[in-house]
């Protein structure tokens, strides 16, 4: 996506070079809608499930058998004996849409800016040493990334939870098994206030396990870019250490490449994560993310009766949130000039 | 040139041989093994199993004797759908996905690079705004959205085509078109922003100036480069394509290849595994190796064999 306002492309580069990334980035309106867009979405999503609750007594929780697969704009009695207006209809189980869409959406930017901060981490890590270090170093690390671009990346991250899975969920026993043992009760409390996170806590690391090789090549090929300017050599020849040259020195200078692939993994990481869900290995009952309750809406669509909107709701959602992370982080991209 | 060719295909084949040893170590060291779902093994009836499934001794060896079978051509029993080679397996299977991808990759190729190209042309206009877009809103959405709107739309709605299924060329148009929409998205934006830098190049300026019809200097003078980008993608885009996709096989119910990519790890039945991930891994390597060989032969200028 080209950035800036046409006025200043046909002014020629002049003008622009002149600008700072930020002074450039402003100027984009797209990206600038879609900052305003993710702002409002991740606003909304973390702030109104709570809200709805608190006013109109529960829709998420058991409403009336009656209320089932109501349509859009349909007014729903809740168990309490209340009624509420559900603007986007409920699904198999009488609860909102609009409320689980909401709450879906916290779980999966959650689970989206965990995800990608871990790729991160590891990306940057490995990027950083590969390139600063050079020679054999890079050349084993490189080839490990192009490895495990060879490997199917489904399968890698099937193979990694089904690992993982067994003995978190072992480890989570007997961490309560123990506590219950020794009577430890904030260990306890503590203990049985993660088991519905395992989930989350897996996804998060294995999807951050297999994205992290775009971002150690980009980052690989920043450094060897930076490593040859002069405050680098300054800095060598001062004597400073390998690690301070690469935290003090190389990492200031990289927060645009990085900050521009953050933006741009966790679009990927939420796809990846409603993949899996398809598959039934995403976010479990009765929590949700967008990826369930589009699978849930997927299997609603049938030759009978359409409910339609159990599909397109979540379709938009995501598709909004996405689509407006993906504009910001290619506007990123354009303005910081990182290829 | 050949040179250049046969060193790269040497180190294609070691990528290969790398990831499939790869893969065979982490199933066979992942906890929770092929026989889990027994209960009550003892040691000794593991270990039958482990000799029946010439899955016994160390690890090398198991590995090794693994590579000995699959270079005569022989995958093994699948572990779970008893009395299926995993050759018998992937037989039926393969034929389909190849067919549903084939038409996939032609659709998302010259789809994505003529919408690639139309955009560049008319770079930060409409066309250009619109096109891109949409291109990202395709990537945005996972198949199994795509695919039941697909449904919704053109097979409940406006009933041009069944709604699954496999029996005729009516039931390939629609999950050709879901499965080709992220990917065709993807081709379009690296054809568009490679164009658009072709387009400020000094020979398309002389182009230009000659009095060459637009249309012309777009399609026959930078296409030619602007499409080197997208010719390396196409390698791994093709063997993503053509080994199926689970998600398309089980919206439009059909019996491909990408749902034993799934199902093998789930039931840990690792030899469909191997066999899957070796049919996956081939055709990357043969299908990159074609790829170089289109590329030395489009851009002359590129002298990797030097």
């Amino acid at each position: 996506m080209s950035s800036a306002s046409p006025a200043i492309v046909n002014s020629g580069t002049a003008v622009s070079d002149s600008l700072t990334g930020w002074e450039r980035l402003k100027l984009d309106r797209m990206a600038m809608i879609s900052l305003a867009v993710l702002v409002i979405s991740a606003l909304a999503c973390f702030i109104a499930p709570p809200a709805m609750n608190a006013l109109d007594g529960a829709p998420l929780r058991n409403t009336t058998s009656a209320a089932t697969y109501s349509p859009p704009g349909s007014l729903v009695q809740t168990a309490q004996g209340g009624t509420y207006t559900a603007w986007l209809g409920t699904d198999a189980n009488g609860r909102d849409v609009l409320y689980r869409v909401l709450s879906g959406g916290r779980v999966s930017l959650v689970v989206g800016l965990c995800a990608a901060a871990v790729s991160l981490f590891i990306g940057t890590l490995i990027g950083m040493t590969a390139g600063f270090y050079g020679g054999k170093t890079d050349n084993f690390l490189m080839r490990l990334v192009d490895v495990l671009y060879a490997n199917p990346r489904v399968l890698f991250v099937l193979i990694l939870i089904s690992a993982l899975s067994g003995p978190l969920s072992l480890a989570i026993n007997q961490a309560r098994a123990t506590a219950d043992e020794h009577n430890w009760l904030t260990l306890k409390s503590w203990v049985d206030g993660a088991i519905p996170y395992q989930r989350t806590f897996i996804l998060i690391f294995c999807l951050g396990f297999i994205e992290w090789l775009t971002m150690a090549r980009i980052v690989r090929g920043q450094v060897l870019v930076l490593k040859e300017q002069q405050f680098i050599s300054a800095a060598r020849v001062l004597g400073q250490s390998k690690w301070k040259i690469m935290t003090r020195h190389l990492l200031p200078n990289l927060w645009t490449v990085i900050l521009t692939y953050l933006t741009l993994t966790v679009p990927v990481v939420v796809l990846d994560e409603s993949f899996l869900s398809f598959l039934g290995l995403g976010i479990e009952e009765p929590a949700s993310s967008w990826g369930t309750l589009l699978k849930e809406g997927a299997s609603a669509v049938n030759p009978l009766i359409s409910r339609w909107w159990l599909l397109v709701t979540p379709a938009v959602a995501m598709g909004m949130a996405l689509l407006a992370l993906n504009f910001l982080g290619d506007a990123l991209r354009d303005a910081f000039d990182v290829h | 040139m050949g040179r250049f060719l046969i060193s790269r295909f040497l180190s294609l084949l070691a990528v290969l041989a790398v990831v499939l040893t790869l893969t065979f170590v982490l199933f066979r060291t992942s906890p929770g093994g092929p026989f889990s779902f027994e209960r009550d093994l003892t040691a000794d009836q593991i270990h039958e199993k482990e000799v029946k499934y010439r899955l016994d001794g160390p690890l090398y060896r198991q590995v090794a004797r693994w590579w000995g079978d699959a270079l005569r051509g022989d995958f093994r029993e699948s572990m779970k759908s008893k009395n299926f080679t995993v050759a018998e397996i992937l037989r039926q299977s393969l034929p389909v996905s190849f067919t549903l991808g084939a038409v996939a990759f032609v659709l998302a190729a010259s789809g994505g690079i003529l919408v690639g190209a139309l955009a560049a042309a008319g770079k930060n206009h409409w066309p250009d705004r619109l096109a891109m877009t949409g291109a990202l809103l395709a990537i945005s959405l996972p198949t199994f959205v795509t695919g039941p709107l697909l449904v919704l739309i053109f097979a409940l709605g406006l009933r041009w085509f069944p709604v699954g299924g496999w029996t005729g060329i009516q039931h390939l148009i629609l999950p050709s078109i879901c499965l080709a929409i992220p990917y065709g998205a993807y081709v379009a934006r690296l054809m568009r922003n490679s164009m658009v830098e072709v387009l400020g190049a000094d020979f398309i300026r002389t182009a230009r100036a000659k009095g060459l019809p637009e249309r012309k200097v777009i399609f026959q003078h930078a296409l030619k480069v602007a499409i080197l980008p997208v010719v390396s993608y196409l390698g791994p885009l093709a063997a993503g394509l053509l080994t199926g996709s689970v998600v398309v096989e089980s919206v439009f119910g059909i019996p491909g290849a990408g749902q034993h990519f799934v199902s093998s790890i789930l039931n840990k039945d690792g030899f469909l595994l191997m066999g899957a991930v070796a049919v996956y891994c081939v055709l990357l390597v043969v299908l990159n190796f074609f790829v170089d060989i289109i590329y030395c032969v489009l851009d002359r200028r590129i002298k990797l064999y030097e």
